[in-house]
Formats: C-alpha cells, sequence, structure tokens
C-alpha cells in the first residue's frame, strides 16, 4: 500500500491508470480538467494515447472508437460537457460499449457557477439519453472512493459490457486528502467471439453480455447505433428484434442490480432518525450523526455508493424504523424522490437543499435540522 | 465514535497572497507528520482583492468530514477574509492576525507585523510562508516537515524562519 496526499481529481486519474487505462480523450472543463492534466502526462509515458479533443461530443465518440479496438477509454468532465456527451452516451448503450465516463458537477444549469460546487447531475446520469436505457452510475464521497470507485467503474464496464458514469463534485475533485493507493489492480479482460458464429448483439442469459469482437481482429461486423439483431444486421421496423435487444441491454444492468448497487449503513439498527446522502454531503451526515450520537440521540445515515440501478430495499427499511429521514443534497432535491418513493409513507421525509456559492452543508446544520425534526 | 484529537485550521486572506497555497503546504506538512488531512479552499475567480479562505481538518483517525463551520485556530491576513468569515457565521479558539491589515478593532489572541517584517527583510510575496512560520512557532505543524517541503527556495526558508522568530519575540 502507498498513502499518497492527493485530490479527488488525481485519485480519478491514479484509480484509471491502475484499472489499466490507456485511451483518454477529452476537452478541458472546470473542476474536472486536473483529471486531463495527469492523463496527458502520464498517458504517453505508459504507451497509452491521450488526446486532447475540440469538444466533448469528440471526447465522446473518440472513446467509443478506441474501446472498439480495444482499449480502456475514460474521459472527465463536468456538467455541460456531460451535457453535449449524452447523444454519444445513448450510442455507448445500444452498442454495449465498456468506458467510463467523469462528471465533477459543478453548479448549473447551463455554465452556471462554473467553479463552485453542486449535486444537480444526478437525473441526467440516470436519464440524459433518449429511448430506454441504463447505465450504471457511481458516486464517490472522498478522494479515496474517486480511486476505488474508478476502478470499480472499469470492472463494470469490461463485466457487463457498459458505459459507466461516476459522479463526482468540486468539494471532492478540488479536496486533498490520504488515499491508500492498491498495489495491483486485476480488471476482468473482455470476452472476444471464438467464431464468427457467436453473436457480438445477442445472449441467451440478459446477465450476461455477449462477447465483443475488436476492430481489425477480423469479424465483419456492423456495429450502429440502429436496431439491430444478434449479429449486428440493421432491422428498423420489427417489433420483436427492437423489443429484444433494448429489453436484453435494460435486464444486462437491471439483473445484475445486486452487484452493481453499494452503499453504507451506518447507526441504522436503532436509529430513531435517519440521513441517505451520496458524495461530499455523505460526509457531513457522517459527522453530524456523530455529534447527533455524542448527544444522546440515536441517528444513522445510509451513504449510497451506487446511484444507478439503485436498491431501495435497505431505504425502506430504515423507513420502517425512524421517526424521520432527512436527505440533504448540493441541489433544489433529486434523490429525494427516490427516498420518497422507497420509503412508503412509513415515516417522514425531509429535504435540505443547499446550492451554489461553493457552501458545503455543514454537519451543524443537520445537526440542527435533526433536533428540529424530532421535537415535532 | 468520539474523536477527540481532531482539529482544525483556516488561513484566510485575499487573492494574491497565496492562501491557497500556503493551506496545501500546511497540509502536506501535517500529512507528512502523519496525521489524516483534509483540506480544501474556496475554488474560483478569486482575483486579487477577493477574499479567499482555505481549511484543514487533521487527526490522528481518518476524517469523517472535511467540513466544519468551527475551527480551532483562525488566521488571517486580511481584513475582508475575516468579514467573510463573519459573513458565514464560523467559530474559533484561537484568532491570529496580520496586525497592519485587520482592523486595530478586532479582538484577536496574536498579532504580527507580518507585512511590515516582510519589506523591512526584503520578503515581499512570501507573506504567506512567514505566516506558516507563526502556525510553526505556536507548535501547530512541524517547522522541519514545512522546512523540507521549502527547500527548493532558499527566500521561503527564511520566511519560515522569520514567521518562527516573530512567535519566539512574543
Amino acid at each position: 500500500m502507498n498513502r499518497v496526499f492527493i485530490t479527488g481529481n488525481e485519485a480519478v486519474a491514479y484509480g484509471a491508470l491502475a484499472a489499466g487505462c490507456n485511451f483518454y480523450a477529452g476537452y478541458p472543463i472546470t473542476p474536472s480538467s486536473e483529471i486531463m492534466h495527469l492523463m496527458a502526462r502520464e498517458l504517453p509515458r505508459r504507451g497509452g494515447v491521450f488526446v486532447q479533443v475540440e469538444d466533448e461530443i469528440a471526447a465522446i465518440n473518440a472513446l467509443i472508437g478506441a474501446s472498439w479496438a480495444g482499449s480502456r477509454a475514460m474521459t472527465a468532465t463536468s456538467g455541460p460537457g456531460f451535457s453535449l456527451m449524452q447523444e454519444g452516451l445513448g450510442y455507448a448503450v445500444m452498442t454495449e460499449t465498456p468506458l467510463v465516463v467523469v462528471d465533477v458537477m459543478r453548479a448549473g444549469p447551463a455554465t452556471g457557477q462554473a467553479t463552485k460546487p453542486a449535486q444537480g447531475d444526478l437525473m441526467q446520469a440516470r436519464w440524459g439519453r433518449h429511448g430506454d436505457q441504463v447505465l450504471p452510475v457511481l458516486a464517490p464521497s472522498s478522494p479515496q472512493e474517486c480511486y476505488d470507485l474508478v476502478i470499480r467503474a472499469f470492472t463494470i464496464a469490461e463485466e457487463l459490457r457498459t458505459p459507466v458514469v461516476v459522479l463526482s463534485d468540486e468539494f471532492i475533485g478540488h479536496g486533498r486528502e490520504v488515499v491508500e493507493l492498491a498495489g495491483e489492480v486485476r480488471i476482468p479482460s473482455r470476452r472476444r467471439p471464438r467464431s464468427a458464429r457467436e453473436p457480438p448483439f445477442y445472449s441467451e442469459d440478459p446477465r450476461v453480455p455477449p462477447p465483443m469482437p475488436r476492430l481489425g481482429d477480423g469479424f465483419n461486423v456492423l456495429v450502429t447505433g440502429s436496431t439491430h439483431d444478434g449479429f449486428g444486421y440493421r432491422d428498423t421496423r420489427s417489433f420483436d428484434t427492437h423489443y429484444k435487444l433494448v429489453k436484453r441491454i435494460w435486464d444486462k444492468i437491471w439483473l445484475n442490480r445486486d452487484t452493481i448497487f453499494d452503499y453504507e449503513a451506518v447507526g441504522i439498527d436503532d436509529a430513531i432518525i435517519g440521513f441517505v446522502a451520496y458524495g461530499s454531503t455523505a460526509r457531513s451526515v457522517a459527522k453530524s450523526v456523530e455529534i447527533l450520537r455524542r448527544e444522546g440521540i440515536r441517528a444513522g445515515y445510509i451513504k449510497l455508493k451506487t446511484l444507478w440501478p439503485i436498491d431501495t430495499k435497505p431505504i425502506e427499511v430504515l423507513a420502517e424504523r425512524v421517526e424521520a429521514i432527512i436527505v440533504p443534497e448540493l441541489s433544489l432535491g433529486q434523490l429525494v424522490f427516490d427516498i420518497e418513493r422507497a420509503a412508503k409513507n412509513y415515516t417522514k421525509i425531509y429535504s435540505f437543499n443547499k446550492v451554489g456559492g461553493g457552501e458545503p452543508i455543514y454537519p451543524r446544520e443537520l445537526v440542527e435540522l435533526a433536533r428540529k425534526v424530532l421535537s415535532r | 465514535m468520539a474523536r477527540h484529537d481532531e482539529k482544525s485550521i483556516l488561513l484566510g486572506g485575499i487573492g494574491g497572497q497565496g492562501i491557497v497555497y500556503a493551506t496545501t503546504l500546511l497540509a502536506k506538512a501535517l500529512f507528512a507528520e502523519g496525521y489524516y488531512v483534509a483540506q480544501l479552499q474556496s475554488y474560483g475567480a478569486e482575483v486579487r482583492g477577493g477574499a479567499v479562505i482555505g481549511w484543514i481538518v487533521y487527526s490522528t483517525q481518518p476524517i469523517v468530514s472535511p467540513f466544519t463551520d468551527v475551527f480551532d485556530t483562525v488566521l488571517v491576513l486580511h481584513q475582508k477574509a475575516l468579514e467573510e468569515i463573519e459573513k458565514k457565521k464560523f467559530t474559533y479558539t484561537r484568532l491570529i492576525v496580520e496586525n497592519d491589515l485587520v482592523s486595530s478593532t478586532i479582538e484577536a489572541d496574536y498579532r504580527y507585523p507580518i507585512h511590515r517584517v516582510a519589506k523591512k527583510l526584503g520578503l515581499e510575496g512570501n507573506e504567506n510562508i512567514i505566516a506558516l512560520g507563526i502556525l510553526a512557532g505556536h507548535g501547530i505543524v512541524s517547522r522541519e516537515e514545512l522546512r523540507k517541503l521549502l527547500e527548493s527556495n532558499k527566500k521561503n526558508i527564511r520566511a519560515l524562519e522569520e514567521g518562527v522568530k516573530l512567535v519566539a519575540r512574543d
């Protein structure tokens, strides 16, 4: 183990390099640019390829091409760039292309406050593409988790042949903390077809992705964003082909939810008040629970490390036990919809929202809200 | 669950005074001492003249939250930063201020003429490092670890030692 003191953005880059990322295309944008700087320095030295492209549309499409050529590809961006990448991400879902996109969230919409943190891209990460689609979304809450979850993102991308989004934010990206770098990381290798008889776009078991041919290996296959059958032939007319394809890609993620979904639960067994949060906000939640416990108030929290797909069961269990759940977010409230749905009227849900100006949610604010909620 | 040894420091000033750099150096020195450290700063278009703050939470145990509004030590190099801290309703135990750039009506625990010393000794532009020397002088951070981080620049080493001396003279 190598103990270092680095920012979340640096941890993202080191995590990607540890995971064997050998292709990066990107366009600089605050507050993600340091990821690009590090990849620009490190990739050429390690035999990888770094490209600064003209915009984020080019970046995501370069990743798709690189991935089909056999690379492990990543890009990093922030809100405005992430918006531009949506079309390409949809194409990556439809063509089942493994790649990793890191969105270091800032206050939006539009240019908003370019240097200030936010958590407003949650719904966009899940639903930003048109059509029926799903892709895994992971959320680190510290530089250590940036490192760990980027490695995990590459693992999921390769195992399930899917794009994966990692949602960080400016606080995590520019905050420096202690990170333990792993000695060696093993990412599963992509399964390749053994013969042309093996369909690259169909598998009997929807939980297992079909093998992915590599450009240049001689497989004569069309890669298309249009509806296609198991061998890649376009079919833009029939119900069966379309339904079978989008349902299989959907099931590939949803039926693997148990392995993708990850969370941490602290103090929820005897809690009378609960919190659910993710990202940098979850750090303030952890602190406020510590303070409340010291005061004799039994508080607990769930920190979501996967934001999509999510398993609402642990939240439902929490809701059954506590008098109220507080959902703090650096946005006007997006995660809270999941919590309300999961809680099924078992308990009261309180949204706590702050966004803009680089203002974090302070542990004290959550402690005060918890006290107020419990005295009602 | 209690973490009694957790400490927090805030450095404040205005854009151009090197607050973010000093905060980073301080955090790196504390890390070198073996602490768990979390460091953050007001990040943005903090142009020359605007308030800038950087803060650090450190402990012998992993940091639960890098976000706090309660500080053990606040060191400010400019009145504007103090106004920012008041606006944010931060509380603190010990206040150290730059004597000439922070209003004399402010009740500080320590006042040091950092800018005057810098000007007298040809260390203009190194005021942030003198401030770190003051923190080392108060035993908050290891002077040796700071020296190691600054050794490539002789002027910085001098500034650090002048800061330490300011405290010794108290």
